[in-house]
């Protein structure tokens, strides 16, 4: 126990007189050779596997912030020699477009020519309407002519009638109008039946104009007409009573006897000698 | 000083050696934050540049439900990004120093973003309506700048992917500032 005393008593002041030098001394001395020596601590360089999720996606890191990032762009901007093929080139392609430019003048050209044309028909078209409006239109106004003079200028009728004095009835007799117009009657055998036994058959019923005309009646053989002088009137109707048969004078004549009536109104047959 | 008093002092410095030397033997084996492990890197990183700025961190081990792992990997870059290091820190040890075999550009994160232990909670409650379902522990926890958020890149961000059983990873994104949920995407 004394020894251990005893060691204390000598380690203690040993340590205090150390300590005390290093307070005293901040300049560090170097310690004699081969009292001390300084090793690097080993540290896994290999081994420990570390930032996987960082080395696994660094790619998908990297684009991100590639997404984000200001990016400078260095270019030259001084004035450098052109090539003057490139120049060249720039005179061609000016050249081709005009060139397209003119073809596509000359394509707008006969487009226009075309639509010229198109327009020079659309007017003859237009003028060729406008002929068939007007013919309309004249046509119309004949048509409204002659509703006028239907409504205010009543047509006259002409009733021929043909009575048998003696003899036989003829077969047939034509009637010629001043238009143009022929009537042709065929007797039927009523009709002449009729005729044989005193009674009336009626040769035409037409309307005439009315005016004074003749109408020519034509005989069965005869060479000649016999003119009949007429006078119908508007809006009356002209009978006409032939005898049968006519003269047989030369030319030939024939009594008749002429009257009018309102048109629609009953026809008295006369019983008085017919006029020549 | 009297026997016993010395026998006394003694008695204590042996138990204080004691703990201290057990202290030291379990410090490769603690689970720390990822701002508690950033010390050891940042004393390592700035013996290697002055320069040196934190461009990247995540874990090295699985995380725990406070945020906390085992180890932890640090991205320091200088010299405006020219040269990169990467550390491993185990506990409160150095436990990997390296240049990086990879290219990585990015901008310094932020001072003052907030501890894995505040960013993971968020994360687990998103996740959580995400899912429809109790999460897993996210198997990665990133701390990064200008990749996660394309809205506003400037923002330094904690991003957690949730590995999922035969269904796509859920990534959720983290303000590393105010805790705020940014995004979440599957994939």
């Amino acid at each position: 126990m004394r020894a251990i005393r005893n060691g204390f008593a000598v380690a203690l002041p040993l340590l205090a007189a150390v300590g005390a030098l290093a307070w005293a001394d901040p300049e560090p001395t170097l310690p004699p050779a081969g009292a001390s020596a300084v090793k690097l601590e080993r540290i896994d360089a290999d081994e420990v596997e570390s930032l996987r999720f960082l080395r696994a996606n660094v790619a998908f890191f990297r684009a991100q912030l590639d997404r984000v990032r200001e990016k400078s762009v260095q270019s030259d901007a001084a004035a450098a020699i052109v090539d003057p093929r490139s120049v060249r080139y720039q005179e061609l392609l000016a050249q081709a477009r005009d060139g397209r430019g003119t073809i596509d003048g000359a394509g707008s050209l006969a487009g226009a020519e075309a639509l010229g044309t198109h327009l020079e028909r659309w007017g003859a078209l237009v003028a060729s309407l406008n002929q068939v409006e007007a013919a309309l239109a004249e046509q119309s106004e004949r048509l409204d002519a002659m509703e006028s003079d239907y409504l205010e200028h009543e047509p006259a009728s002409l009733v021929v009638l043909l009575r048998v004095r003696s003899g036989g009835a003829p077969p047939r007799l034509a009637l010629d109008f001043q238009t143009g117009a022929r009537v042709e009657s065929e007797l039927s055998i009523d009709a002449r039946a009729a005729l044989e036994r005193g009674g009336i058959a009626e040769l035409a019923h037409v309307y005439v104009e009315p005016h004074e005309q003749t109408v020519d009646l034509w005989a069965p053989g005869a060479a000649d007409p016999i003119p009949l002088a007429v006078y119908p009137e508007s809006g009356r109707m002209q009978f006409l009573l032939l005898e049968w048969p006519p003269s047989s004078e030369e030319p030939p004549a024939i009594e008749a006897a002429a009257w009018t009536e309102p048109l629609g109104s009953l026809v008295p047959i006369p019983e008085s000698e017919p006029n020549r | 000083m009297t026997q016993n008093g010395r026998r006394g002092l003694g008695a204590s410095l042996g138990t204080l050696l004691l703990v201290i030397g057990a202290t030291c033997a379990r410090a490769g084996d603690v689970s720390l934050s990822a701002r508690n492990a950033l010390a050891t890197a940042t004393t390592a990183a700035l013996a290697w540049a002055e320069d040196a700025e934190l461009v990247y961190l995540e874990n090295d081990e699985a995380l725990d439900a406070g945020g906390a792992s085992a180890r932890w990997g640090f991205l320091f870059r200088a010299q405006g990004g020219r040269v990169l290091r990467a550390y491993s820190v185990e506990g409160a040890r150095l436990r990997h120093a390296a240049a990086p075999p990879l290219r990585y550009d990015a901008p310094p994160v932020r001072d003052g973003w907030i501890d894995s232990a505040q960013a993971l909670a968020p994360a687990l409650e998103r996740a959580a309506d995400e899912l429809k379902m109790q999460p897993p522990l996210p198997t990665s926890a990133l701390l990064s700048r200008g990749v996660f958020d394309r809205s506003n890149p400037d923002h330094t961000t904690w991003t957690f992917v949730f590995t999922l059983p035969d269904a796509p990873s859920l990534f959720v994104v983290i303000d590393a500032e105010d805790a705020k949920v940014l995004k979440t995407w599957r994939g």
